[in-house]
């Protein structure tokens, strides 16, 4: 899902209705760009990559609230709604079906070795 | 020492429970209800947004469309930036996917994510219900499709507590059997403990 949420954050800027601001469209795509390369990452890897998708999504919500648009246009609106799905699947680890890597691997952490 | 995933007993129930509240006989029917609430939200935000020309309510007619059209929705659209139901639409979809995430064990796996779930469900459900139900005295209308959603999220919350609980109750055994703040930090967010697994299915001691 985050790797369908990349591609359409690379492509969604030239779809809607073009900002005031020219370089957001880039900007956009920019963090689209990073969440694919993240997701692919957080694929691959059972680490804490995911967590930096949740960071961009964070970063998206807040930044139409930064540049005041009232009424807020689309693309505000956009960035507000693809930032918090973004954030939801970051918080959530991948894959997020089995136990942490801690529990099903090595078990007994704790343990002191002998 | 290491113990294979294939070993572990991934449907223990925790103690004083006879059933495991985070198995997926009971996560299911949330993520169902969550799907449907977060389909009724969209169809109200799509609404708002004027993408379809009406709002649909076989009950009380247009009172539907005066209520997503009224002033404290337009208050709210103002503060947020997206109309209320999206709003809505979105915390539906994270009872969805925090529904859908972890293990048949993750009370115990990863309490984090059963307290973020709870955090999305108990509260988030009962003030969206509350205002719901407000919107009569203070919007003067009545809108069937948010009271639906305002019942699913109340029955959410019903689902959901069983788990919410077994996971806190959980972390309390951790602390009191090790009184370890540093420990209670990381099994909270999910690092292994044998210490914290030697309590998680261990008998809670009967008061006297």
């Amino acid at each position: 899902m985050e790797l369908v949420l990349g591609l359409w954050l690379l492509i969604a800027s030239w779809v809607l209705p073009p900002p005031e601001w020219l370089w957001l469209p880039w900007h956009d795509g920019a963090c689209g760009l990073a969440v694919l390369v993240l997701s692919v990452q957080a694929l691959r890897r059972r680490d804490r990559t995911h967590l930096a998708i949740a960071g961009i999504g964070l970063w998206l919500v807040v930044l139409p609230f930064l540049l005041h648009t009232h009424p807020a246009p689309p693309w505000a609106q956009h960035q507000i709604l693809t930032g918090l799905v973004l954030l939801m699947l970051g918080i959530i680890p991948t894959p997020a079906d089995r136990p942490p890597a801690g529990w099903d691997t090595a078990r007994h952490t704790n343990t002191p070795t002998p | 020492m290491s113990k294979p995933l294939h070993s572990m007993d991934l449907n223990a129930h925790p103690p004083g429970f006879r059933y495991n509240p985070s198995a997926w006989s009971q996560r299911i029917p949330i993520c169902i209800l969550a799907g449907i609430a977060f389909l009724l939200a969209t169809y109200m935000a799509l609404y708002q947004w004027r993408l379809i020309p009406s709002a649909w309510d076989p009950v009380f007619g247009g009172q539907t469309e005066a209520v997503l059209d009224s002033p404290t929705s337009e208050a709210m659209r103002q503060r947020m930036l997206i109309p209320d139901a999206a709003l809505g639409a979105i915390a539906y979809l994270g009872d969805l996917l925090f529904g859908l995430a972890g293990s048949t064990r993750r009370w115990q796996y990863r309490p984090w994510l059963v307290v973020f779930f709870g955090i999305d469900v108990i509260p988030l459900g009962i003030v969206s219900a509350v205002l719901v139900v407000l919107q009569g005295t203070v919007v003067g209308s009545w809108c069937f499709l948010c009271l639906v959603t305002a019942v699913i999220s109340l029955v959410l919350v019903i689902y959901s507590y069983d788990e919410v609980w077994a996971t806190l109750r959980y972390l309390r055994r951790v602390w009191r059997h090790t009184h370890d703040r540093t420990l209670l930090w990381r099994v909270f967010w999910g690092n292994a403990s044998e210490r914290a697994d030697a309590v998680a299915l261990a008998p809670e001691p009967r008061r006297a």
